[in-house]
């Protein structure tokens, strides 16, 4: 069982975290907020976004149909959608059937109380209009948040 | 390439049970309590100290108060969904049972009431017969015309709602503290707002 | 009978006065109602030595080494009833003291024709001062009201009569 990497999505389309480990041996390895990561996160976030938009389409006018995970031949993608418009994503190997506590974990008791409940953090990353529909670059980096990520997928990586 | 989805995920609860069953266990469990005259002492001195602060220019005080409260609002709309995964609601209605039963619940520990409907059905009235921040104030002569002493209530309640894209406008019709017969907040639905897309999308 | 009540700040400082009577009672003579707040300023000095004594209502000056001992001796605000604690002629005194040191006093006029002491019904008169010491920290809760400022809330003031009227001036 592995988890290869964890996005942060807000309501402007920009990815405000990412956390990929490159090392199942090491869980200190890897990158956290990467430039070299724009491009993934973009793909990511279209992926999503179209499943999204198809979902919602096939459900009709009927109950909210979210999605939950996606699956290719080597990946699971986990996903956690708020009603504020946040998506929490992990991506992880096939073995993985289903991390939906894992995401409510990582938002309702480190991202809510390390990012929301501190208030000289922002929390809404996008300052300018420039910055919205996903041209935004800003990322989380609360030194709290950062650490408690690391304290709880750490030891889930290999 | 497969893609599983849910109605709603975790919080199919929700449905399952009352929503009043469900607001009574989220708070039972899942809230950490403090002191009621704590609470309400904090908030008094805050508005108090306000009052000095702008020279018992009241309506300067209320805008300060809706002001905070819309910050307070963004972020406590997190924390609530949080705590009781709720989806997006279908329709205002449902919105308005969600304030009053789950949210109004979880944070203030009161059910107010519904009520007031307009005609078109965009907006409605918030009855509250308790009101947890208010308990022993009584307002000085000079401020019982303008200052809506809970103003904050309705900034918590813009900033909350503008956070899951409903723009309303939310305002105090009467309090109790000014001698009317009910504390009544009237929230009104402008329009919901369009979820972002990337650029280029469109 | 007629009493004459009033709320004495730290500072020595008038808070509240309220004079309580009924129209089948005798009222004050015009010419002693001027002095009552004297008479009752007068009686603060004896209040303030009784603060200090371990058992107030023995009037002794034994166990003078205690401090504030009567906070000590209960949980409850029982203690915090002096009983009578001075005389003026046929009026008679007595005294409440809250932890904060509020001193609630008050003067108890018997029927002027009599000429006989007043005799106070301790129990009663301690309920009222206990009920009015609960109005006054809920007024305290008040984020408008100031510590040591007199009250000028007419709701205050309304349910303090409503306890006289129960209490003192059956």
């Amino acid at each position: 069982m592995a988890i290869y990497s964890f996005w942060i999505f807000d309501k402007h389309c920009n990815c405000i975290f990412d956390r990929e480990w490159t090392l199942k041996s090491n869980h200190a390895s890897g990158t956290i907020n990467s430039k070299l990561n724009e491009d993934t996160a973009k793909l990511l976030y279209g992926m999503v976004f179209s499943l999204r938009s198809i979902s919602q389409k096939l459900a009709g006018q009927g109950p909210h149909n979210e999605i939950r995970t996606i699956a290719t031949g080597k990946y699971r993608a986990h996903v956690l959608c708020t009603a504020s418009g946040l998506w929490f994503i992990l991506l992880s190997d096939l073995k993985r059937e289903n991390l939906s506590e894992v995401l409510r974990y990582l938002y309702g008791e480190i991202y809510i109380k390390t990012v929301v409940h501190n208030w000289l953090s922002p929390i809404d990353f996008a300052e300018s209009e420039a910055e919205k529909r996903g041209r935004g670059t800003r990322k989380i980096r609360n030194r709290n948040f950062l650490q408690r990520v690391e304290e709880f997928l750490g030891p889930m990586i290999n | 390439m497969s893609a599983s989805t849910s109605g709603t995920s975790a919080p199919a609860a929700a449905s399952r049970k009352s929503l009043k069953a469900f607001s009574e266990d989220v708070w039972k469990n899942k809230t950490a309590k403090i002191n009621a005259e704590l609470f309400t002492l904090t908030y008094g001195s805050i508005v108090s100290q306000l009052c000095t602060d702008y020279e018992r220019d009241f309506t300067r005080v209320n805008n300060q108060l809706y002001s905070m409260g819309y910050n307070i609002g963004v972020r406590l709309i997190e924390d609530f969904l949080a705590r009781t995964a709720l989806p997006r609601c279908d329709s205002l209605a449902k919105t308005s049972e969600v304030i009053s039963k789950c949210a109004f619940k979880v944070f203030l520990n009161v059910t107010p009431q519904i009520g007031n409907w307009s005609s078109n059905k965009d907006s409605f009235s918030i009855f509250l017969e308790e009101n947890p921040l208010s308990d022993f104030v009584e307002l000085p002569m000079d401020a019982a015309r303008e200052l809506w002493y809970s103003n904050i209530v309705c900034g918590v309640l813009k900033g909350a709602l503008e956070m899951v894209q409903m723009d309303c406008d939310v305002w105090f019709v009467s309090d109790v503290l000014k001698g009317d017969q009910l504390t009544e907040v009237r929230v009104k639905l402008n329009r919901i707002l369009k979820d972002e897309i990337p650029a280029g999308e469109d | 009978m007629p009493c004459y009540f009033a709320i004495i700040g730290a500072k020595d400082n008038p808070i509240y006065e309220a004079e309580f009577t009924n129209p089948q009672l005798n009222q004050f003579p015009p010419e002693l109602k001027e002095l009552n707040p004297f008479i009752l300023h007068a009686s603060l000095d004896i209040l303030e030595d009784l603060q200090w004594q371990a058992h107030p209502q023995s009037g002794a000056s034994t166990g003078t080494s205690g401090g504030f001992l009567r906070s000590r001796s209960s949980a409850n605000n029982s203690n915090c009833y002096l009983g009578k604690i001075d005389h003026f002629y046929g009026l008679a005194i007595t005294g409440y003291l809250s932890y904060g040191n509020m001193k609630f006093v008050m003067i108890h006029s018997g029927n002027t024709n009599s000429g006989l002491p007043v005799t106070i019904e301790d129990g009663p008169v301690k309920s009222f001062y206990q009920e009015v010491h609960e109005l006054y920290i809920k007024t305290l809760m008040n984020p408008f009201y100031k510590l040591n400022e007199p009250i000028t809330s007419p709701v205050f003031d309304s349910k303090v009569r409503t306890l006289a009227k129960r209490y003192l001036t059956k």
